[in-house]
This record gives C-alpha cells, structure tokens and sequence, in this order.
C-alpha cells in the first residue's frame, strides 16, 4: 500500500513535467521541469529497492546534469528562441505519440483494477531493502563487472582529458 | 486493486517517459531541448533496468548495475554533446538544429 502511494504521484509527476518541459517555450522552464522529473524518478528508483541508483540518480542527473544545462542555457543566447513549427510528418509522429499514451494510461489503469495476468510477483513478498544492494553492487564492481568498471574509469579519464585539452 | 504495484505499472511508466522523449526529439529545434529529451529517454530505459532486475529473479542485480552504468554513460554523454554543442554555436551563433545542418 505504501509503494502505491509513493508509486501513483510520483508516476503523475514524472508524466506531466516530463510533457511540460517538452512543450515549453522557454528553455529555462524546461530546465526546471526535467529536474523535477529525474529527482522523480530517484523517488521511483528508491520504491524500486534501488536506493544505490535513486543516490546516484539525484546526484547526477538533479545536481550535476542540470548544472551543465544551466551553464550552457547561459552561455548561450535564448533571447532568439523561435517557437517549434509543429508541421508535415512530425504533426502525424506526434498524433501517433500521443495516442500511444493515451494507449498506455487506459492500459495502466485496467491493470490497476485487477487484470493482471497470473503468476506475476506479487508485491507483498517484496520489501524495500530486502536484497542488501550495497553489498551487492559492490560485489558486482569489483568481481563480476570489473572489467567493465575499468573500461568505463578509462572512458572518463578520456573525457576529462579530452575536456581539458580543449579548454585550454 | 490500485495498490497492487506490478512490473506492469513500471514498464508503462518507462514506455510514456520514453515516448515523450522520443517525442521531444522529433518536435524540438533547441538543442538544448532535445538533449533533455534524449534524458528522459535514458531514465526511461533506467526505470525498465531496475524494475526488471527487482522483478525477475533470474536477473538478480544485473539490472541495477546496468541501469547505474547506463546513467553514467548518459551524463558523460550529454557533457561530450554539450561541449559539441557549444563549440558549433559559437561559429554559428545559434541555438537551433536546423541551423547547424552543413556541420
């Protein structure tokens, strides 16, 4: 019960900003939407037992994404933003889009009324924090995925040298 | 009943994320825009990431250690497209994608 009521208006705000930072005229207020929509989804990772991922979400993508964004809207001109021209095959992209989603909501809401198919996991049997998921992501890091751990140092060591020799 | 929370709820979740960020990108002429679009569509695979790796037992925590991979990836990537990004606008001094089509 109490993951329905964290799930229900977390999911409500995720699609609604998550709309409105698209159809915004100003960058800014798209800005502010998106980062109400990733801190919502670290709420959604947290309901999810992911509290590891819900701590990086936050982090990365509520604090230092936004930052970048913030320092590129500023270090461009916004003043000459023309207004996205809704014409052609994007007007037919977007009805199909739309419908989809109009789809999924009637979907979301017939399953919400009990027509879950059968033997799916039922919720009861899942506990928040139940798996131990520090202990595991970091067992995960340096056994299993400790190649990919390392590939993945390297790629940042790149980007950060990359970004610096070009900053100078 | 509206309590019961399934995978069902998440994977729907994932799929209108993903699809307004889809739709973000197709619409949108600012890139800054699209590249919170392109966002959206990365926590959107996140979500289905961590939802399938507490559902299926099979995948134990292969699905959160990807989805943690996947959002750090995502954040170096939009660094590397941000710096892109700036340095054509200080060539083209615009902010619009259909501006930088001979880059």
């Amino acid at each position: 019960m109490t993951q329905a009521l964290v799930f229900y208006p977390t999911a409500l705000i995720i699609m609604v900003f998550s709309i409105i930072a698209i159809l915004s005229k100003k960058i800014v207020y798209s800005l502010i939407c998106a980062i109400l929509v990733f801190m919502a989804s670290g709420v959604i990772f947290y309901v999810l037992g992911a509290e590891y991922n819900a701590v990086i979400q936050l982090t990365i993508y509520g604090l230092a994404v936004p930052v970048l964004l913030a320092m590129a809207i500023m270090f461009t001109d916004v003043k000459n933003e023309k207004r996205a021209i809704i014409t052609g095959a994007r007007r037919y992209i977007i009805l199909t889009s739309v419908v989809l989603i109009i789809m999924a909501l009637v979907y979301l809401v017939a399953i919400g009324v009990n027509i879950t198919p059968e033997h799916t996991f039922s919720p009861a049997n899942t506990n928040l924090n139940h798996f131990r998921i520090f202990d595991a992501i970091t067992d995960g890091f340096f056994s299993t995925y400790l190649a990919a751990f390392e590939l993945f140092s390297l790629l940042l060591l790149a980007v950060v040298a990359g970004v610096s020799d070009n900053a100078k | 009943m509206l309590s019961n929370i399934t995978i069902y709820h998440y994977l729907l979740l994932a799929f209108i994320l993903f699809m307004t960020g889809l739709c973000g990108v197709v619409v949108s002429k600012n890139v800054i825009k699209i590249l919170i679009s392109i966002e959206f569509m990365l926590t959107g695979v996140n979500i289905n990431f961590t939802a399938f790796g507490l559902y299926c037992k099979n995948l134990a925590f292969d699905g959160y250690i990807f989805a943690l991979f996947c959002i750090a990836i995502g954040a170096v990537e939009l660094a590397i497209a941000l710096y892109i990004f700036y340095a054509m606008y200080r060539e083209k001094q615009t902010s619009e994608i259909e501006d930088y089509g001979d880059v």
